[in-house]
């Protein structure tokens, strides 16, 4: 296991997956905007550290996941092994920006610093993924990376290169250490193992589990509580019973969202005190919203327990349509809060902005029952290869789509009116989809996975 | 078997891409009765559990529970029916006692006094968080939650592995009279034989993916007995050669353990052929667990 230890890990399907479907059209987009920069290099080094940043995540990604397994412990060496080679692997990939500025400038120093600043890069992905406490600050990663694209560099940073690689070092080490020591790594894998949503982490999870067990034993009964009764038809029931079941999500799912919307905010904030001429808030907002969406769903949807209700599968089909429908239509008038906020908070006179926000709210609930799918919740999420795919794919159709509904819609009808009647019937259609998938599954598929 | 089937199968196969864990499976299981489900790994004994509750589909051939289509199971059947899965999970933020009122909500028939005894008989504190239960502690609680609301048929898989013997011991009494109170029929799945063996009064043997054996345990009992030979005056051969003889361990020359079928062993004759003693003993569970699955033939 000593040799390979993280690249063995990394050879599989869902690597070839992942370059494909997210590092490589976002280089190739990103080669085709700037094609023309080339004589800066500027704009081919930032895709360049983009990549460094993806998969240094990846690789964090891929450890967290290993270490989360009991199994990992009793390995001699196993966490020397795996941080060597993510060493070895960052230290490859960080000879790209270096090579990058070494054919457009020849300079060593130059070289040098692209190549430090790639590796810390990577580093920081790395231990960002590691760290269970700094998962939330992935989304502020994002946020910056959508900055990166956008602002110039200051000239005094780039005439600096023994500071920066001072610097670059610093960073990475401090990243490394903190992301691979031993105790860093233990409580890794205690959170990979118990971390209830992905990113979530179990700080986070044992702090809220921390209050309701003082609010249990405060209200702690004295004897045992009568049967719980649900009112209403036997879909309402279902419904009423996941909620309450979910409910524990629905205290996290807002927590993500104001992470993310603060993230935002304060992105968009520093573009506009940054640039006067064409602000990135638009473009900002509505990938926001096409994102929190989808986290609020998935919150949702992943919680889906593993106890089995006694229904039948016409009363699953029934609960589980309702309770995505309910999620679909509730989250356009819940987005137009945050929406209407960062409207004002950004003083932002431009009408056409909301008109913009509105679409996207709307055409991101169009896309829902990408992410509502599997519908047997924990059952489907261990078919873990298509998972993988899904787990990528998913966001990516859905960004694209939400983009083609925000900035195609316009051209096609200028009319408001004609506008919503476009994506009411787009959304129409994909309540129709996915009810005719889900009548399918549940009267055909088996609700729990191979195992004899 | 007496009674009304609970679960009817009839040439039921399912497979799961190239694997197929059941084969042409019929068989027909009525109760009152508490009928043990054996196999080896990966026989097909957690598939054949999922398919009676209706959590998977057959790919050929038919199923029905309490009379009914298993993929037509509507909530008044599935109400009567209790489970314990192999590995059993609960809404994790949840109390135990959380945990139990919310599934009660699901149930007509949920009896808090039965609940109140389980968790006091299995040592379940109700103010535990799920989080904090150990292996054993959750396998308990899946098993009260199984059994509270006075189910028909109780499905069982594996549901003491985890659990120590004084625990095992208490849950099995428990089965035992539930089928004398409730009249339920219970089908438990263990690699456990002798706590098999001490409760069932049904085997349902599958090897393969195919049943090997459907039967009383007392009928199995009777089919088969174990020879302990002993040589008289010469050394036994290495190998016994009669057709009766299902399964044979040579200890050494002079004396040998042979399982046999015991409507065609003639003592008599075996006894004058090899000029042997031999003492007849009943043969347990344990013993005709390799002859069921055809690995008695060394």
């Amino acid at each position: 296991m000593r040799r390979g230890a993280l690249l063995t890990l990394v050879a599989r399907p869902m690597t070839i997956t992942f370059v494909a479907i997210v590092v490589a059209p976002l280089v190739m987009l990103q080669v085709l905007i700037f094609m023309g920069e080339w004589e800066s290099a500027s704009q081919v080094l930032r895709i360049a550290l983009f990549a460094c940043a993806m998969i240094g995540s990846y690789l964090g990604g891929q450890i967290v996941q290993t270490i989360g397994y009991p199994f990992a412990w009793t390995l001699p060496r196993f966490r020397r092994a795996v941080v060597w080679e993510f060493v070895a692997c960052g230290v490859a990939v960080s000879v790209v920006p270096g090579l990058v500025v070494a054919i457009a400038t020849g300079a060593m120093a130059s070289t040098l610093m692209a190549s430090v600043t790639g590796f810390a890069v990577f580093s920081v992905s790395g231990a960002l993924c590691v760290i269970p406490e700094a998962a939330p600050l992935v989304w502020l990663g994002c946020g910056a990376a959508l900055m990166w694209f956008r602002m110039s560099v200051p000239a005094a940073i780039l005439d600096a290169p023994v500071a920066v690689i001072t610097v670059g070092i610093a960073i990475s080490s401090l990243a490394l250490w903190l992301g691979f020591r031993t105790r860093a790594v233990r409580w890794s894998a205690v959170c990979a193992r118990q971390a209830p949503v992905g990113w979530v982490s179990y700080p986070l999870h044992t702090l809220l589990r921390g209050q309701n067990r003082l609010r249990d034993q405060v209200n702690a009964p004295s004897a045992i509580a009568p049967r719980v009764e649900y009112v209403g038809t036997s879909v309402s029931q279902g419904v009423a019973s996941t909620y309450r079941a979910v409910r524990y999500r629905w205290v996290q799912a807002p927590v993500q969202v104001g992470i993310l919307v603060i993230t935002m905010i304060t992105t968009d904030l520093i573009w506009l005190s940054l640039n006067n001429d064409s602000p990135a808030v638009p473009l900002n907002l509505w990938i926001g919203l096409a994102i929190v969406g989808p986290i609020t769903v998935e919150a949702s949807r992943r919680s889906t327990s593993g106890v089995v209700p006694p229904w039948s599968r016409r009363q699953h089909l029934a609960v589980g349509y309702t309770r995505d429908l309910i999620d679909t239509l509730a989250y356009p008038i819940a987005a137009c809060f945050p929406a209407i906020a960062v409207f004002f908070l950004l003083a932002h006179p431009d009408r056409q902005l909301l008109g913009m926000l509105a679409r996207a709210a709307v055409a991101t609930a169009v896309f829902f029952p990408v992410f509502q799918w599997p519908p047997t919740g924990k059952a489907g999420m261990r078919q873990r290869h298509s998972m993988s795919a899904a787990t990528f794919v998913r966001p990516v159709v859905t960004v694209t789509g939400v983009a083609v509904c925000v900035a195609g819609l316009p051209h096609l009808a200028s009319a408001p009116a004609v506008q919503a009647a476009g994506l009411g019937v787009l959304l129409v259609a994909s309540q129709v989809i996915y009810w005719v998938m889900l009548r399918r599954f549940f009267t055909t598929r088996d609700l729990v996975d191979q195992e004899t | 078997m007496m009674g009304e089937p609970v679960f009817e199968a009839a040439a039921l196969t399912k497979e799961f891409g190239a694997v197929t864990a059941l084969r042409d499976v019929s068989l027909s299981l009525a109760g009152p009765s508490i009928i043990g489900l054996i196999g080896r790994n990966a026989s097909g004994k957690t598939t054949l559990l999922r398919h009676i509750v209706g959590l998977q589909l057959p790919t050929r051939g038919t199923a029905r529970t309490l009379g009914v289509a298993t993929d037509r199971l509507e909530h008044q059947q599935l109400a009567r029916i209790g489970v314990v899965t192999q590995t059993p999970s609960f809404i994790h933020w949840m109390t135990v006692g959380k945990q139990l009122h919310y599934l009660s909500g699901f149930y007509p028939r949920w009896d808090l006094v039965r609940q109140r005894f389980l968790l006091d008989r299995l040592d379940l504190d109700e103010r535990s968080a799920i989080t904090g239960l150990s292996t054993g502690s959750v396998q308990k609680l899946a098993i009260v939650a199984a059994l509270c609301h006075h189910p028909d048929l109780i499905l069982l898989d594996e549901p003491v592995s985890s659990l120590d013997p004084i625990v095992r011991d208490r849950i099995l009494k428990f089965l035992f009279d539930l089928v004398q109170e409730d009249n339920a029929t219970i089908v438990i799945s263990s690699h456990i034989l002798d706590d098999i063996e001490s409760t069932v009064d049904w085997i349902v043997c599958l090897n393969d993916g195919a049943v090997a054996a459907h039967a009383s345990l007392d009928d199995l009992k009777d089919q088969y007995a174990e020879w302990r030979i002993t040589a008289r005056t010469r050394d036994l051969p290495r190998r016994f050669e009669e057709s009766f003889v299902a399964r044979q361990t040579v200890v050494n020359p002079r004396s040998a353990r042979l399982a046999i079928r015991a409507v065609q062993a003639d003592l008599s004759a075996f006894q004058l052929s090899h000029d042997a003693d031999v003492e007849v003993e009943a043969l347990n569970l344990q013993g005709l667990f390799p002859i069921l699955i055809g690995d008695g033939k060394r």
